[in-house]
């Protein structure tokens, strides 16, 4: 009962001095709406990358090959039977200007591959086809272009049967890529696919850098994994820091552990300006008990024990966090929207929102503990006496 | 009702010690009306404060209504003060954001009394002092005298077993003051416990008993 009559005394007395309790609880205001949205853009780019990253198939492997002797196109059929692998796409990879007409694009990436590229990486056309096996026993010039590029050259009608050129060589498109989006480095809007045994009048070589290996079990990467570092080890004569084999869920798992922390780094950071906003409360409720040290004396002379006296402030404490923490929520989660029209990627958790609320509660009772103690500790007879 | 033997209190002012009261024994029988006459610096404030159980002496005994004052806890001593002293103060002492009513309801609220209870009481009290009809009202829209009635119907909302009144028409022109005089009498008249402290002798002396005190010492001229 008194319990009730104190809440309602705390509204009464945040009323009466609006102006103050409005900037007592801007601080904590700001404090929690930017753990909001700053922690929801975090875990919203996680969830970005990662789906980025997954979309990909968790089953497939990239394997990279630094020094050592290079693996050779006529080798793949040999991995290809190794047990636990599905198929295999392997690359080489070039940077280079594109022209077609008079229009240049410049550090386009134009990639060797052979007709398991397209579905190992999930990629789909929009125009055309792919390469196929054919092109790559004829060497045929013919290559599949990125939206981006086809937009570039030949605007928005179908690229297929159009030339482009590289390295002083014509090309002939026969597909165009679907928009992906540029993801972990790699911008596929922006990228040349030709038959390997094509590129290699242009990059020179034939050797294979990299490979994408797709596992034949989901559940069992790790045979895969072990079979292909075993046959490269083998009969590349590399030693194994030579050999680069991550799995998707690898990558997965350190690129989601660098977004965590950044996500922890950003809502310690904002986590600074909810204590600030506490010492706000603090040094209101400070000075609110230096000015009511009349009414502290009055109401101890009326019976109020110190324990009344000290639940008083410290409810008024917490319900001036409380107020500063829903308002504090709701325009977290409302610039957090906005923020979400104007392209960031928010996300925002029931766990975020609750722990920055409890959050707001531990500050506004840590801080007021304090003030209120002093209060319950006043003598009366001095409070008594104050004006 | 009250047994004061050889109270001392002695405050420190600087370097030199003041003793406020020096060995200070006073009887007081329920029923009774006593006016504590003495001028500022006598140690009639102190007086109050020990008598009020919001100070506690440094030597000699204290019995109210059978409780030994000395030998009590803080929080007891906060529950004698709700339960068997009510203040009136001379500048009023209200809560200056809570109108009448809620003034009157403090006591009974820190006792653990319902809303409805407490109002009920407080509305009943505010009416026995001639208030009624300004329950609403806040300190600020009321006069001086009108004050002290709230103030006076909340010292009596708990049916305290005394009433300390310190200088309670100081504050007062003389005809408002009499009012209050009248009001005190009246509840004394009921028999109510009641003492009144004063410089003014001319207050004093509209009281059945009347002591002095001077320097810190008690001058009983009635026994």
């Amino acid at each position: 009962m008194l319990f009730v009559r104190t809440i309602k005394l705390a509204f009464k007395n945040i009323r009466s001095s609006k102006l103050r309790s409005a900037l007592t609880m801007l601080g904590l205001i700001i404090g929690i709406s930017s753990v909001i949205v700053l922690v929801g853009i975090g875990t919203g780019s996680t969830q970005n990358v990662t789906s980025q990253v997954s979309s990909l198939g968790t089953n497939v492997l990239t394997v990279r090959i630094n020094t050592g002797d290079k693996l050779k196109y006529d080798r793949v059929g040999d991995i290809n039977k190794l047990s636990g692998v599905e198929s295999v796409a392997p690359y080489t990879s070039v940077n280079g200007n594109v022209s077609s007409g008079t229009t240049t694009a410049g550090m386009v990436s134009v990639l060797g591959v052979d007709e398991n590229y397209l579905g190992i990486r999930s990629y789909k056309l929009s125009y055309g086809r792919g390469i196929s096996f054919i092109d790559l026993d004829n060497k045929n010039k013919v290559c599949v272009i990125g939206s981006e590029l086809s937009q570039t050259f030949f605007g928005y009608s179908s690229p297929v049967g159009k030339t482009v050129k590289i390295a002083g060589d014509n090309y002939t498109v026969i597909g165009e890529l679907e928009s992906q989006g540029s993801s972990m480095g790699t911008n596929a809007d922006n990228m040349v696919l030709m038959p390997i045994t094509t590129s290699k009048y242009i990059t020179g070589t034939d050797d294979i850098t990299s490979l994408y290996i797709k596992a034949a079990d989901e559940n069992n990467v790790s045979l895969a994994q072990f079979s292909i570092e075993n046959y490269l080890k083998s009969n590349l004569n590399a030693a194994s820091d030579d050999i680069e084999v991550s799995t998707q869920q690898s990558m997965l798992d350190s690129l989601s552990s660098i977004q965590n922390t950044l996500t922890l780094l950003l809502g310690g950071i904002a986590s600074i300006s909810l204590i600030v906003g506490g010492i706000g409360v603090m040094n209101v409720m400070l000075v609110s008990v230096t000015e009511r040290t009349k009414e502290i004396g009055i109401r101890k002379s009326l019976g109020a024990t110190k324990g009344n006296i000290l639940i008083q402030f410290l409810i008024e404490a917490l319900v001036l966090s409380l107020l500063g923490g829903f308002i504090g929520i709701a325009a977290g989660l409302g610039l957090g929207k906005s923020a979400g029209l104007l392209g960031f990627n928010f996300a925002y958790s029931f766990n975020v929102v609750s722990i920055s609320f409890g959050f707001a509660v531990l500050v506004g009772l840590i801080f007021g503990i304090f003030p209120a103690y002093r209060a319950s500790r006043l003598n009366p007879i001095i409070a008594l006496r104050q004006d | 009702m009250i047994k004061m033997k050889e109270i001392t209190k002695t405050y420190q002012m600087g370097d030199t010690e003041v003793k406020a009261l020096n060995k200070v024994t006073f009887n007081m029988d329920k029923g009774e009306f006593v006016s504590i006459v003495g001028p500022s610096g006598s140690g009639k404030s102190t007086l109050m404060n020990i008598l009020g159980c919001l100070d506690v002496p440094d030597d000699g005994d204290y019995f109210l209504d059978g409780i030994d004052i000395n030998n009590s806890t803080d929080l007891e001593l906060a529950h004698i003060r709700n339960k068997k002293i009510g203040f009136v103060f001379q500048n009023f002492n209200l809560l200056s954001k809570l109108n009448a009513v809620e003034n009157v309801e403090v006591p009974l609220m820190y006792r653990g009394f319902s809303a409805k209870q407490s109002k009920e009481i407080a509305y009943n009290y505010l009416d026995k002092v001639g208030l009624k009809g300004r329950e609403k009202h806040t300190p600020k829209e009321l006069s001086g005298g009108q004050q002290q009635r709230v103030a006076i119907a909340r010292a009596l909302v708990c049916e305290p077993q005394i009433i300390l009144a310190d200088e309670p028409t100081g504050a007062l022109d003389q005809k408002t003051g009499l009012e209050i005089m009248e009001i005190l009498n009246e509840l004394n008249g009921r028999g109510q416990t009641i003492v009144l402290i004063t410089h003014d002798p001319k207050i004093a002396k509209q009281v059945k008993r009347s002591v002095s005190i001077i320097d810190g010492q008690l001058i009983d001229e009635t026994r």
